[in-house]
Formats: structure tokens, sequence, C-alpha cells
């Protein structure tokens, strides 16, 4: 079989495509020896050089689609004994000298060799190795090279012999093979076919054998995308790359498991579309997402791919033995992300006098972190001292306009999903709101209430932290970075906010930092460590994805809490974006999560109409809102600081300088420092802010406890935060730390900020000054925190911890029910009494509020939308009711109150119903005495839902939002909720018309019986629901700093 | 540029903070007015007198303290209540009960109006000085338990101790306060119930060493600032009348006396200063029939306690007296008002107006004329149990009488109409502020 001499045949494939042609061909021709026949197959119209082709070349034309398809042509019309060796190469694949005598020498020591491999290196770097072998995993769906990409080839691979495969181009390829395989396989698309053709080898009875020493030059034209492509690189050839593994995996797979990897990899590409959001990749998750639609359209060339392969016989052990080990994956995996990393690190790594400077730093960073939190720590609970005991012993949050913060994870969710808010008798909502912000806290173990609690509790806490991150984006002064974060934590309006319950306002007063710090980093103007020499340590920041996707989710979650804040943000976005250069798609883009999220409301607010529909609708407060006294924009920026109780007076003087100080060190700032445009920019957005916080105060806003309740007028607490944020960071910003302190890094004296700017000419006075404002500024923050936690102070507001059940366990019981009833509960004020009607235990205000504008009209379906019923209109009986009058409790069950409650302490109002002959005693307990309304059971059951057949009334079983039942005949099926035209029902599948009653209740006439379905169904609403949710999920994945290993090096 | 942009901001900033505080805003919906009937409850009779504690039973009639001669009558029939107090829960807008105990130590008439449930009340008259009984008897005719305060005040303001009882559905409790405030020459009761309310009456007994020295039920007055207590005499140096005056706030209050011929001079003083919570007795000058009416600058209450002498049964020199206690009504008051003829010689005394007092009668009607600052009085022959009603702006009562025995009493008529009841309604969150 192996003649005295080896017959070797080249052949060159172009398609005129690659500018390495000539290299390629001179490459080969002064190989030595030079191939016995040279063949430049050319697929489409290729000029010759000036000088004309090289007579040694038989330059020939082919009808070939592919590289496989061109090698076999020639081989069609030039026969030649099965022992020649073809030597395919493609037009970017240049020899190195000796490569073919390399090659050719263990082709002939190999007797079973069927393809013998070269190493591919670099076209610009030969000593970088690019390929030295392919394997696979035993399933097949990962390809791997077996070396790492761009090592230098060091002689380490030069025992490396037997692999499972080589590239074809550049390699030795018996013709009896090729013509036994019948030559590529190109169901792929190309992509995989040398280890497609390798493999066959095996199975055909060959070997594979890499020749390291054999060099060749590849600039991978096709890889790169630079082959009639657009050019972009790596990435743009990915999709198909990660298809063709797939089909591999496919076409060696026994024919059961096809279906199976077809699954898998529906899959994989939907994690790795995670991964690739994780990594900013927009383009990669393009492709990830089509690669299962790319295997469909390969499916019909499987067939033959796998007759190709059972053609070439059984799977052999020498194959099995060359598959990549679970072990070999996890290593090719680990090298690929330590190389990236190893490469960041080495592209800026300091110093060892720089790093032990850093170090140095760091130390009295995380030092001064750490007091600034246990301090802030203790100050959040000084504020409110019972409410962490009364949180880790079960109670739960609860205020007059907090409600009950227990809420139940289902409510909640089918609150955000449905769109129906369970304010007193339900009303459609525009968007999820807060319910979304707070699903992932009721989900965790504890509940919401323990939760939301923490948050409110640890307020100034998270703050300050939070704001102790944005304020190191901008200057890098440790005090002054403390005394900001501080300040900003312990202004006294937001301690309000959270005293008084008003959830949005503190999750804006915590997240905004974030937000801003996010919004600093996206555009890459953060500050470096300022080092010895006076160098900022890491000058030339990037720009960051993650960052702009952050500020994305930051700002969506703030849009969602407070929705009029996008009024201001969205102009800032703009104006930020546009001075941000390169970075400014993604700074603009960073509004697209908070436009998706305010989408809802904004279009409400366009369809509205009316002006004053459209401000209230822009102005609504998700979270709970209660009446607060009108201040001016001066009242506002001097913190709006009310009564202090009995502080001493230093102290209340303390509180009331610190937003004099503020204010202070802002103006300074703006003054002296260095960044006057972004100054400027941060001042308008202040005075934005403030004009905002001053106009929602006349906004009267959507009644928490449902139409026709008390109506509260807009909170001014986050704009302020807003507006205190941007001051703090205007101040702190002006400020740098000098060399020399930088100097004194051993963490013993205390760094003094100071403006570096003036420092540099003026020296001594500056500094004096600088420092002299540092500690009377540590003074103020210190004073203010100790007046607002003393223990005199008067009471902000009324959130305390109670106990989680709010009603009578009989009350709850039926609320709970499947013939679900709601109750009313009364109590006894000082003016009067006062009356809640409850579906679940106790006033769920966080899910339900910010829904209704003026009249009680349904924001969402403005213009022409109808009042919704609220229990207003159960004043006159409820009146009634406890002044022991005879009025009819119809009305009451007609809105599915089934039970009454006195409140504990509404003696007199006890003692009235008591009186009442409607009424039947069910308990009295320590949270009230509770009475029924018609009967327990049976068809006078008060229920939420009710059917009536021929004056024949029956209760009816129903959910929250949903109605499943089967109706007995003709009727008229009536739920005590508001009138909605999104409730839906079906009979049988046959839709139903909904009509409101005299009473504003959604009823259904039914013609017949059958099945009957109800559900709310707000088909718009779910739109902007999940959009919102998936764009935030989105920005939060993407959030996530994980850099791609095939980001190009300056987007690292 | 850059130095600008600090400016522009700096300025916008300034600009934004001369922004003055926008107009609160009114929050419709807060809370409303609700007016509302309250359904009828029945009306609470007090029950049978009771003999202050130290009774003697001797078995001689003239020396025991109780007595066989005893009449009593509720008109019309009630459902008796629990317990061994005897009252009654009627079902009726009026109603009328009478006791007539012929000798011992409570001998006399009592009788009263029966009183619907009241949250607020002042019962103004009685005493817890040496010889004298204050029984205060607190009826729930309705069917919920109800928690009563009781406040005590006296000629040197509130006492200490004011009691708090529950009383049942249907039932009755008696609380003797000269055991909680003793040796109170003459008191005021304000009783405050939760709930529907509370009927309250308060036995007033007295006894001047063996003899009697009178019983009757004194019933709520109103607070207001003009009133008129109808019946004011006769009083005589031997059967003296007290006027008792309380100013719950505090007033300034001058008083007149009203006789059949017009006002009769009286006290000195024009004004009288009365301070807050604390009781004023005066007494009134010899007079016939007379009617007393007080013009305060604040609400206050009044009560009037008349007597009338007969000879002891002890022996030749002493006197014994019955006494009735009459309570102020509202001058001008145009109230439904009725009440229930009983058994006995009775007068209608009326005064507080000008014009003619048209009562209905069963279907028949009386008239009787009064000139201003005077008071009339007209002996009536009904048969016991008929209706006597107006909403006439003039204060009046029934002056039974047995003169043969010596006794009498008076019957004020009590409200038929059901006030409307005002309450604030509000929605609110669940649970409020904790």
């Amino acid at each position: 079989m192996s003649p005295a001499r080896i017959v070797v045949r080249a052949i060159v494939v172009s398609d005129g495509r690659s500018p390495h042609l000539a290299a390629t061909l001179d490459g080969v021709l002064t190989q030595d020896p030079i191939p016995d026949h040279v063949h430049l197959a050319i697929t489409s119209p290729v000029e010759s050089p000036p000088g004309g082709w090289d007579p040694r070349i038989l330059v020939e034309q082919v009808e070939a689609a592919d590289f496989g398809a061109a090698v076999s042509a020639i081989l069609d019309r030039h026969a030649g004994p099965g022992s020649e060796l073809l030597w395919t190469l493609h037009d970017d694949t240049a020899p190195m000298p000796g490569a073919l005598a390399a090659l050719a020498a263990t082709a002939r020591k190999r007797q079973l060799a069927g393809v013998v491999g070269a190493a591919h290196v670099r076209w610009d770097a030969p000593d970088r190795l690019l390929s030295l072998g392919t394997t696979t995993t035993a399933v097949g769906a990962r390809r791997m090279a077996m070396v790492e990409r761009d090592d230098v080839d060091q002689g380490q691979y030069a025992d490396r012999d037997d692999v499972l495969a080589v590239s074809v181009g550049g390699s030795l390829v018996r013709r009896e093979l090729w013509e036994l395989l019948g030559g590529l396989d190109t169901g792929a698309e190309g992509w995989g076919s040398s280890l497609d053709f390798c493999r066959r080898a095996w199975r055909a009875g060959f070997d594979v054998v890499a020749v390291p020493r054999a060099r060749i030059r590849h600039s991978q034209e096709r890889l790169e995308g630079r082959r009639g492509g657009s050019g972009g690189g790596p990435r743009a050839t990915y999709g198909a790359r990660r298809a063709s593994e797939w089909f591999h995996a496919q076409a060696f797979a026994p024919w059961w498991a096809v279906p199976l990897l077809g699954l898998w990899a529906l899959a994989s590409s939907a994690g790795r579309a995670l991964l690739r959001i994780a990594q900013n990749e927009p383009r990669l998750l393009l492709a990830d997402l089509l690669v299962p639609w790319r295997l469909l359209a390969a499916a019909p060339r499987l067939p033959r791919a796998r007759r190709g392969i059972r053609r070439a016989g059984r799977s052999t052990a020498a194959e099995r033995r060359l598959l990549a080990t679970p072990r070999q994956v996890a290593r090719h995996v680990r090298s690929l992300e330590w190389g990236v990393r190893s490469r960041r690190q080495a592209d800026d790594a300091p110093s060892d006098v720089v790093r032990a400077e850093l170090a140095a730093i760091g130390r009295r960073r995380r030092l001064l972190l750490t007091a600034l939190g246990i301090a802030l720590a203790a100050f959040s609970i000084a504020l409110h001292p019972t409410w962490l005991s009364g949180l880790l012993s079960g109670r739960m949050l609860a205020g007059s306009a907090l409600g009950v913060s227990d809420l139940a994870l289902g409510d909640l969710w089918d609150r955000a999903l449905t769109g129906w808010t369970d304010q007193a008798f339900g009303a459609p909502a525009i968007d999820a709101s807060l319910a979304s912000l707070l699903v992932p806290f009721a989900a965790a173990p504890g509940g919401l209430a323990l939760w939301l609690g923490l948050v409110l509790l640890f307020a100034p806490l998270l703050a300050g932290l939070a704001a102790w991150a944005a304020i190191g984006a901008v200057t890098r002064s440790l005090p002054v970075r403390a005394l900001a974060s501080a300040a900003y934590a312990v202004w006294p309006m937001a301690i309000e906010s959270a005293a008084a319950g008003r959830v949005a306002a503190v999750i804006v007063h915590v997240v905004a930092p974030l937000a801003v710090l996010a919004l600093v980093r996206a555009g890459g103007w953060q500050r470096g460590e300022v080092l010895a020499d006076g160098s900022e340590h890491g000058t030339a920041p990037r720009p960051s994805r993650s960052a702009a996707a952050g500020a994305g989710a930051a700002m969506a979650v703030i849009a969602a809490a407070v929705p009029v804040l996008a009024v201001v943000a969205v102009p800032v976005l703009i104006v930020v974006g546009a001075g941000a250069g390169r970075a400014r798609w993604r700074i603009w883009g960073a509004s697209v999560p908070m436009l998706v999220v305010s989408g809802a409301g904004a279009l409400a607010a366009i369809r509205s109409g009316s002006v004053a529909d459209a401000w209230a609708i822009l102005t609504r407060e998700p979270g709970p809102s209660a009446a607060a006294q009108p201040l001016s924009a001066a009242e506002l920026l001097l913190g709006g600081i009310g009564d202090a109780g009995s502080v001493p007076t230093l102290l209340d003087a303390a509180v009331r300088a610190l937003p004099v100080a503020i204010l202070v060190a802002a103006g300074v700032a703006a003054v002296v420092g260095r960044r006057r445009l972004l100054t400027g920019l941060a001042l308008v957005t202040a005075a934005g802010s403030l004009v905002l916080g001053v106009a929602v105060q006349s906004v009267s806003l959507s009644p928490d406890a449902g139409a026709g309740g008390t109506q509260a007028n807009g909170w001014y607490g986050p704009a302020l935060s807003a507006v205190v944020l941007v001051l703090v960071v205007v101040a702190a910003a002006a400020v740098s730390p000098t060399p020399q302190q930088a100097r004194d890094a051993d963490g013993t004296r205390g760094a003094v900020g100071q403006p570096p700017a003036p420092a540099r000419g003026r020296g001594g006075p500056m500094r004096l000054a600088a420092g002299l404002g540092v500690v009377v500024a540590g003074v103020v923050v210190a004073g203010a925190a100790t007046g607002l936690a003393w223990p005199g102070r008067e009471a902000a507001g009324d959130v305390e911890p109670v106990e989680t059940d709010v009603l009578p366990l009989v009350a709850a019981l039926e609320q709970q029910a499947e013939l679900r009833q709601r109750v009313l509960v009364v109590d006894e004020t000082e003016s009067g009494v006062t009356y809640t009607v409850l579906g679940t235990d106790g006033s769920e205000i966080l899910s339900t509020a910010g829904t209704l504008v003026d009249q009680d009209l349904p924001a969402v379906r403005l213009p022409e939308a109808l009042p919704v019923a609220g229990p207003a209109v159960l004043g006159d009986v409820v009146g009634s009711l406890v002044l022991g009058g005879t009025s009819d409790v119809d009305d009451l069950a007609r809105w599915g109150i089934g039970v009454i409650v006195a409140a504990p302490g509404a003696d007199q109002v006890a003692d009235v119903l008591a009186q009442n002959a409607a009424l039947r005693l069910m308990g009295s307990a320590d949270r009230g005495t509770s009475w029924r309304i018609g009967a327990a059971e049976g068809d006078d059951r008060v229920s939420v839902a009710t059917f009536v057949e021929e004056g024949r009334s029956q209760p009816v079983p129903m959910g929250r939002s949903a109605l499943e039942w089967t109706v007995p005949g003709e009727g008229t099926l009536t739920l005590a909720v508001a009138y909605d035209g999104a409730w839906r029902a079906t009979v049988d599948g046959e839709e139903v018309a909904g009509v409101p009653d005299e009473h504003g209740r959604q009823t259904f006439v039914l013609a017949s019986g059958g099945d009957v379905h109800v559900e709310y169904d707000d088909r718009e609403y779910r739109v902007w629901f999940w959009a919102s949710v998936a764009v935030v999920l989105w920005s939060l994945l993407a959030a996530i700093p994980l850099p791609s290993r095939r980001a190009r090096r300056e987007e690292w | 540029m850059r130095i600008l942009a600090m400016v522009l901001g700096l300025i916008a900033l300034a600009g934004a903070a001369t922004l003055s505080s926008p107009s609160a805003v009114d929050e419709p919906g807060s809370s409303t007015l609700i007016s509302v009937d309250p359904a009828r409850q029945p009306l609470g009779c007090p029950g049978r007198l009771a003999i202050p504690v130290g009774a003697i039973v001797s078995g001689d009639a003239e020396l025991d303290s109780g007595s066989t001669d005893v009449a009593y009558a509720i008109t019309p029939d009630g459902e008796m209540l629990e317990g061994d107090l005897g009252g009654a829960a009627v079902e009726d807008s009026q109603a009328v009960a009478v006791e007539r105990i012929g000798s011992g130590d409570i001998a006399g008439l009592a009788g009263l109006g029966c009183a619907a449930p009241e949250r607020d009340q002042w019962l103004v008259g009685g005493s817890t000085a040496l010889g004298a009984s204050a029984r205060l008897v607190l009826t729930n005719p309705t069917a919920s338990a109800v928690r009563v305060h009781v406040d005590i005040h006296g000629p040197v303001g509130i006492a200490d101790e004011s009691p708090s009882v529950l009383v049942g559905p249907g039932g009755q409790e008696a609380i003797l306060l000269e055991a909680i405030a003793p040796d109170l020459p003459a008191v005021a009761i304000h009783v405050r119930a939760e709930g529907v309310g509370i009927s309250a009456a308060l036995q007033d007994s007295r006894l001047d060493g063996f003899t009697a020295a009178g019983t009757d039920w004194i019933v709520a007055g109103p607070a207001a600032t003009e009133l008129t207590v109808p019946i004011a005499g006769p009083a005589t140096a031997s059967a003296p009348a007290t006027l008792s005056l309380l100013a719950p706030d505090g007033a300034q209050a001058s008083i007149t006396l009203l006789t059949a011929d017009g006002t009769q001079a009286w006290l000195d003083e024009d004004e009288l200063e009365l301070e807050p919570g604390v009781l004023a007795d005066l007494r009134l000058p010899d007079v016939g029939l007379a009617a007393v009416r007080i013009e305060a600058t604040e609400p206050v209450v009044a009560g009037l306690r008349a007597t009338v002498a007969r000879e002891s049964a002890v022996g030749q020199d002493a006197v014994a007296l019955d006494h009735a206690f009459t309570a102020g009504q509202v001058t001008g008051d145009v109230r439904e008002r009725a009440v229930v003829v009983p058994e006995g010689d009775i007068t209608l005394v009326a005064a507080g107006g000008d014009g003619t007092l048209v009562l209905d009668a069963g279907g028949e009607t009386v008239e009787i004329a009064v000139t201003a600052d005077t008071v009339a009085s007209l002996a009536l022959d009904f048969p016991p149990g008929t209706v006597l009603a107006s909403d006439q702006p003039f204060s009046w009562a029934l002056l039974l009488e047995d003169e043969q025995a010596g006794f009498l009493t008076t019957i004020e008529p009590v409200v038929t109409e059901l006030e409307a009841r005002e309450v604030e309604v509000g929605i609110g969150a669940y649970p409020a502020a904790p």
C-alpha cells in the first residue's frame, strides 16, 4: 500500500475574496519539496496577478458551493492513485517553510494516517497558536480547540500526535479516504466539517494525526466574518458556529437522541441568552436565540450527514478515547475565563508601590465604611426603638397611611399580574407600581412584613450606604465621602417618609444614589484614587455597559415608585447622554426601562384629555399617601422640619442647620469646583426637582381607601431626596484628597479634604478653611442625627409594629372562605366613627394605591370612564347603624359585606350594633366584636358573587379576580366589585357582555346555564406589565458586571 | 460656557427656591355628617321605692320603716325586668309609674315618667347628708349590656369617687350614693352611658328623726342656657322649696320666680355666679304655686324640690313632709312631649310661655292660658292612662296630690320625638394608628 514515493497534490481553493491568496500560493510553491501538482480551484472569477499565474499552478475554474465540493471537483478532473496525498488549502492559509516536509514525513511514517494536520498559527504573529487539533465532548455539542488561542508556541505541544480532529485546511488527506467518505459534509454550512470528516476518518479505520512542527499561517477570514460578511469579527459567525456544534451532536447521536438534543439546544439557547444579557452582548444574545432555529433549518440536511457517518463505520475505541472528558471541558472553560481575567489584570497592573498605597487607602476606606455603617444602623434603630424587636418577634409595621404590611405573595402577584386592585370595591390600575416592586420581598422567607419593615427601619442605613457608593464615584476624599453620605442618610424628610410609612418615597431615597452611581460609571466619569505622586489611579476609567444597565434598572424602580420623577430624569439623561461621547447610546438607553415602566401611565395621561387629569396621573403616588401641610420651596430646602417636641435646643438647632449646611456646601462647591458644566446641569436638575416638589403638593391624590375615601395631597419627599442627593454630590465632587494626605496612608491620621485647584496655588489658608468646613459639617451632621433620634422628639409618623392578625379570626375566616365575604370594620374616633371595607386582613394600601383621579374615575379608563363605586356609598348605612337607626343591612350585603366588626375600644358602636336585630353576633374577641349579616350558609349567605335566578339568589364562589362555576340556568351573575369593561365572562366558551347595575356593580346577564368563567382580563395592562417586567429584569441581569470574553479590549 | 452653565444652575436653583407654597387642597370625602332617626328603645321604669339602710321592723305600724299601705302602678303595663328591683321596660313612647306608700319612713307619693335610655344625662336633686338617702337606679331596657359612669357633684364640686357599673341587657343596678359620697346636703348626678344609653332615676328619701321627710323620684333634665322649672312651690317656712343649679362649665345665671300674678322679687343680686361643676342650692321665698325661670350664659341644669307638710304620726309637734322634685325644662321647647295621666288628683301646671297651651288628651284637647312671666294651673279629670301630649313652647308638668294624706309628686312629660342623632362618618384605614 505504501509506494516508495509519495505523490502530493496541493489544492488551493479560493473564492477570490481573500487578500491572502498570493501569499498562500507563494507559501505552497516555496515548499521543499514542492508538491507534485498544485491546483488553484477558483469558485468565482479571480483576477490573475499582474505577471500572470505561476506556470506551476494549474488554475481551474470549478462550480462548487464550498471548499469540499471544490476539492472533489478537482479530484474528479484529475485521476490519481488512492495513496496520493491531497494537500487541501484555503486561500487564507499560507504554509510556512517546511510545513509540507513535516506533514509528508508523518504521513509516510504513519501508514494509517488518513488525515495529517498542521498547527495553525496567527497570520500576523506566527509564534501564536490558533489551533492544533480539535476535539469534542461525548455529546458533541461543544467543539474545543486543543490549544489556548494565542498561546505562544514554545514547543509545549511537540509530542502531540493522535487527535480526534484537525482542520482539513492545510492537512494532508489520503485521496482514498477522501473518496471513501465522499468529501466534506456541508450540512452545517461548512462549520465543523473538519471535525465531522476526521471523526468519520477514525470510524473508517484511519488515524488523524497532528503535526506540531508543520505550521500554517491562518488569517481566519471566514471566522472573522471578513469573507463577504460584515467583518464583524468572531461575533458575526458565532450563531452559525454554535448551531453547527449542535448539528454535529445530532449527526453523531443515536436516532432517538436527536429530538432530545433539539430540546437541549433550545434550553441551552435560553440559558446562554440570559448570560448574554448579563454580559451586555446583544448581538450574541440574538445569535444564541437564533441557534435553535438555525438548527431547525439545517434539519433537512441531517439525514444525509447521518448516512455519511453510518457509511464510514461504527464508532471505534480509538475515536472515543480522543473525545473530551468532562474534566477536560471544565479545564478548557476555566482556562478561557482565567485567560480573560489575567488579560484584564495585566492590562492595568499597578506597580508594587502603587499597590501598597491602594491597599492602605482601601484599609482606611473599609474602616470608615464600617464605622459609618455601624453609626447609621445605630441611628436607624434609635429612631424607632420598638421596630426591630417588633419585626423580629413576627409583628408587622402598620400605620394609618401605610395600612398593613403583611400582604400575601399570592394577592400581591395577582394584583401585579391582572391590574385589578382590591382597593375597597376594586378598581382598574394603570400599572403594577409598588406591587411588582414588593413581590420579591413577599417571596423571601419571612414575607413582606419582615423585609419591608426592615427596609423602612434601616432606610437611613441603606440610604447612607447607597450614598457612600455614589459619592465614592465623584470624590475619593474619605471624610467628605463619609460626611456627605451621612448627611444624605439623616435627611429629615426621608426619615419622616419612613416614619409615616411612605414606602415609595423611602424606595426613591435609597435607590436614587445607586442611579447616580450607575450613571457616573456608565459614562466613565468616576474618579480614581489619588496617589502619592498626585496622579489618579486608573486615570482613564472606561464607560461601563453594565453600569448603564444598572442605571436603567435603578431609574425604572424610581419611576415605578414615584412616576413623576421621570419628568426630571428623562431630560437629565438626554442631556447627560449628549455629553457622553461614545457612551451616549448607553446613557440614552438607560432611560428605556424607565420609559417602559412609565409607559402605561404616560399613555393614560395623554389619553385622559384634560391637563388636570394628565397631571394627576403623572403625579400619582403608587405608595401610601397622607395629607401634608403645603410648604414653600424655601421651606422645603430647609428640610420642612416641624415641631421638635422636647429636644435640647442645641440639638434641634443642629437638625435645622443640616439643610443649611448642605446648601452652603453645595453653593461653595459650585463656585470653586472644577466640573462646572456638570455642576450646572446638576443644579438645574435640583431646581427642576424642587419645582416638582412644590408642584405636587397641590395635587389631590387617589384615595388610598378606595373610591370616595379620604384624599391626600402629593408628597414632596421624593423630589427633595433628589434635590439633596444632587446637592451632596455637587458638594462632594468638588473635593479630592491631596497627595500629601495619601502619603499618610497608614490610617492613623484622618485626612482632610479640600478643593484641589485653589489648594495648589494658595496653600495654607484654603486648606485650613476646608478643614474647618469639614469639622463644622461633621459636628452639624452628628448633632442633627442625635437630635433626630432624641427620645423626646415628636414622632414624625404613626407607623408602629402590630400583630399581623388584625381582624377577629371569625371575620378573617369569612374573607378566605370559598364563598368569600368582605368585612366592614367600624372604629370610633374623637370626632365620630371611621369605617373600612376589607377584602383581606387589614387595609392593603401598598398594592392598591394610586388608581383613581378626581371624582373617582379610574385613571386608566379616561376619558370615557365611569366613576367606580367605593365605600363612600356606605356612609349613610354605617352612620345609621352606629346611631341605632333601622337602616337596611342589604346595602352592605350588596357589596359582599358579610361581617361587621366593631373595632376594639369602639364600645359605643358595639353596644349599638348589639341592638340591631338584623345582625347576629359571631363572637367577641380582643380584636373586636363581629356580627354576621345574612346566614352563615345556604342561599342567604352573603358573598362577593351572587347568582339570581328567577328571583332566587344564591352565593357563588369567587377568587380575587376570577370565578369558575356551573350556572344552573338563565339568570344574572353579579360580582360585588365596581364595574369595569375588562371583566370578561364566558358561558361554555361563549362570551357574555358585562354591564353595570344601578349600584355600579359588575353584572353578567346569562341567557343559559353552563360552565361560566369570569376573569379580569385587561390585555393592555398585561402587555405593559410584561414589557416592564422584561425590561427591568433585563436591566438587572445586564447590570451584573460580567465581562464577555469575546469583548474587545477597549470594552472591558 | 462652563462658568455660564454653573451660574445658570445656581440661578435656576435660587429661582426655584422662591416658589411659594401652593394652597392646601381640600380633602373631599374625608368625612360626612350623618343624621339618623334612631330605633325607638323601650322606656325604663325604675321599679319600686326602697327603704334606705336601717329599716326597722317592730310590728308597730307607726314605728315601722315599712308600710303595708302601698300602691304601685305602671301605666301602660310593661315587661318586668330581671332582678329584684321591680323595674319594667315599656314598649311605648310614654309611660308613668306612681307609687303611694301610706306610712313608714318613705311614706309619700313618688311618680315619674319612665325615661328612654340616654347616653348623657343630669339628675339634679337629692342629698347624701345624715337622714337622707340618694339611691340611683339604672335601668337598661335594651338588649345589650351598657357600661355606665356616674359622677356625683356636690356643693364643693365633683366627688372623688365616680362609680362605674355594667348593666346587663334588661337589667337594673341600684347605687346608694351616700355610700360613695356621704354628707353632701345636695347633689347633682351626671350619668354617662355607652352605646344606646341608660334610663336613670334617683330615689331621694329623707327622714327627720323618726318622721318621714319625703320621698320622690328625680328624673333627668336637660342642660340649657334657658330653663324653666314649671312647678316650684308652694313654699312656706315649714315646707320649704329649694332650687338646685349646676353649670357643668360654669356660668352666670339670673333667676326669676314666676307666680300666678307675675314675677316676684327674690334674690338680691341680679346675677348668680355658678362655678364649674359646683352645685348651688337656693331656698325659695314663701310663695304659692310658682315656677322658676333661669337664664344663664352657659348651659345649666336645674332641679327643684318642693315640699308639703303634714302632721307627723309620731308626735304632736313634729311635722312630716313629702316632697316632689321637678327638673328644669328648656324654655320654649317645641319638641313633642307627652305624659300619661296617673290615678289621683292631678293639676296641670304650665309656665315659660305666653299664650294658650293646647294639649291633646286622647282625642280631646285641653287648653290652658299662660301669660308671660306667670304660672298657670288647671285641675284635670281624665281617666288614668290618658296621654297628654303637646309640642308647644311651654314648660309644663303634672302635679299629683293626695291632699288628704299630705302627699305630692310631680310628673314631667317625656320627649316622645325621636331625636335625630348625628355622627361624623369617615373612611379610614384599619388598623388605624396604633
